[in-house]
């Protein structure tokens, strides 16, 4: 996401006027997205938050003024500098009328230009702050989640990035971490917030039933479907939809999910009409989905769509230093005023426990200490036994080699992945992107992160 | 004025050049056939880029003629679109642009 100066978005179909902004917003340090339509740029942003856009407003078919105003109905905040070859009065009072930050006349002005994006950046940056601090404010912010640890610190920091957007969120964490909780801040703090939130745990549905449940069916469509029935698909219309334990989804509604994805139309079974949802899709997995695909067990390409943004949820043995803060909240919100607090010694002994379960399991222990507790104090005593007899110490942990191992893993793999493709096509790009189902500004900025760039060619030549 | 146009080129776009030409050959191959079918939308469009960008790389003149040729393009005035054409074509064939 948004590293150092930022992301720009350059969106024009004159193949020079990109070549030429892409020279001098490298050279400034942005990182730059090169895209030649409206529509490109509206799918770039479904997988990316750029810092800001750069939008030629004179482009055949969707054109500049209907992607300003699509970019602005998504997300309000995000700075765009219009840029025109006549500066015509009304196209111009237009554009800033639909959000437009500010606009450039064509010849752009080197130094104009750059003055301009660096003080939309910045005003950029300032607004999302804003616009965080006023749903703090208003009471929305994250409720629920709790946490000064630095790898909360590095959660919250994104989640601030992604109620901005409307991204694919793919959630990663051990069972008891707040899955859940996290999907639901990002659809309360976002611009779908009105929409309905539908949560559906795919490990908790029948095999034989899970198509019908997320597509709905027509009367009769099998024994049993007495009425039609409208799937979680239709009914995250205009919201969020969160599939939890992703990596349970069958092979077969693997390849549906994918098609739904793809296409963003689905039927009912025993339907034939072809439905469309306009919903933002949360994923989350306890399971190591990587490894998952590294087995055959989920599809490669439905990956790559869902993971468009990962966010880690770090389990509560590495995050030790929130469970002072999580065991106050907890005990306030089950204390029911009798109890206040936890002694020293019984803390300690928390502190030291690796809770297995995570913050589900901590919030239980809580509400089993509250009802043991009999003064104003939980007690070592109120603890279980588990708890009280874990002896092993407090160590600093050392997460780092491990998270270590995973990065290089994960990366050798998306690597792999990508030669694999190119490999396979003959260096044809277009037909590599088929394959892994990304877009083309994600297939090139991986190229050029796994220093692939002159890989096409070679493969080119060899053939 | 154009005589030396590639000395004339910040040196920051000399390596965006060839790309530059390239772009320009194909483009300007197309023009006389988007005149001849009465494209002139897309004509205006060629001319339309160009006007911004041509200035850039030292083509100073090319970026007049295609200011005129958007104007005449977006008034529907076939001749005087046909003429400011043939001006592009002449600067074009002046400058010799390189083969890509």
């Amino acid at each position: 996401m948004i590293e150092g100066k930022g992301t720009i978005f350059v969106v024009d179909d004159d193949p020079n006027q990109r070549m030429i902004l892409e020279r001098w917003l490298v050279r400034e340090g942005y990182e730059v997205v090169l895209l030649e339509s409206g529509e490109a740029c509206l799918d770039a942003l479904s997988e990316e938050l750029p810092s800001a856009i750069c939008l030629d407003l004179n482009m055949p078919g969707f054109g500049g003024m209907n992607t300003l105003e699509q970019v602005h109905d998504h997300n309000p905040v995000l700075p765009v500098i219009v840029l025109t070859a006549d500066d015509a009065v009304n196209s111009v009072v237009q554009a800033m009328r639909l959000g437009a930050r500010d606009y450039l006349t064509k010849p752009l002005d080197h130094r104009k230009l750059l003055t301009t994006l660096s003080n939309a950046v910045e005003v950029g940056r300032l607004a999302m702050r804003v616009s965080q601090l006023e749903r703090e404010a208003d009471g929305r912010g994250y409720p629920g989640i709790v946490g000064n640890s630095a790898p909360m610190k590095t959660v919250f920091r994104q989640l601030d990035k992604l109620c901005v957007s409307d991204v694919t969120v793919l959630i990663h964490g051990e069972s008891g971490t707040g899955k859940e909780l996290i999907a639901r801040a990002i659809h309360t703090n976002g611009s779908r917030t009105r929409g309905p939130f539908v949560a559906v745990n795919l490990a908790a549905v029948p095999e034989t039933l899970m198509e019908s449940e997320l597509f709905g069916h027509e009367k009769g469509a099998f024994t049993g479907a007495v009425n039609r029935r409208v799937g979680r698909f239709e009914e995250a219309n205009r919201g969020t939809l969160f599939l939890d334990e992703i990596g349970e989804l069958p092979h077969p509604v693997q390849v549906k999910l994918l098609r739904v994805l793809q296409e963003r139309t689905f039927q009912r079974v025993g339907g034939t009409a072809r439905l469309s949802s306009d919903f933002r899709l949360v994923t989350a997995s306890h399971r190591n989905l990587e490894e998952e695909v590294r087995e055959n067990r989920f599809r490669q390409d439905l990956y790559f769509r869902l993971a468009v943004f990962e966010l880690e949820l770090p389990p509560l043995r590495q995050k030790r230093d929130d469970i002072p803060v999580l065991t106050r909240s907890f005990i306030r919100q089950m204390g029911e005023g009798r109890v206040e607090g936890v002694s020293a010694t019984a803390l300690e002994r928390m502190m030291r426990y690796d809770w297995p379960g995570n913050i589900r399991e901590l919030q239980n222990m809580i509400q089993r200490a509250v009802v043991m507790c009999a003064g104003k104090e939980i007690q070592l005593e109120d603890l279980p036994e588990r708890i009280r007899a874990f002896h092993k110490p407090v160590e600093v942990e050392v997460e780092p080699e491990r998270e270590k191992d995973d990065e290089t893993t994960l990366e050798d793999f998306s690597r792999k992945l990508l030669v694999n493709a190119l490999t396979k096509h003959d260096g044809n790009a277009s037909a590599a992107m088929r394959e892994l189902n990304i877009g083309r500004s994600r297939f090139y900025r991986m190229l050029k992160k796994f220093g692939l760039e002159g890989k096409i060619d070679e493969l080119r030549k060899e053939k | 004025m154009e005589k030396h146009w590639r000395e004339q080129v910040d040196p920051f776009f000399e390596e965006l050049l060839p790309e530059f030409e390239r772009n320009l050959q194909t483009d300007s191959a197309r023009l006389d056939g988007l005149l001849q079918s009465g494209q002139l939308a897309d004509l205006g469009r060629i001319a339309h880029n160009y006007k911004g960008t041509a200035g850039y790389f030292g083509l100073t003149e090319l970026g007049h003629v295609a200011l005129n040729l958007d104007a005449h393009c977006k008034a529907g005035d076939s001749a005087a679109a046909a003429a400011a054409v043939e001006a592009w074509l002449k600067i074009v064939i002046r400058v010799g642009l390189r083969a890509g």
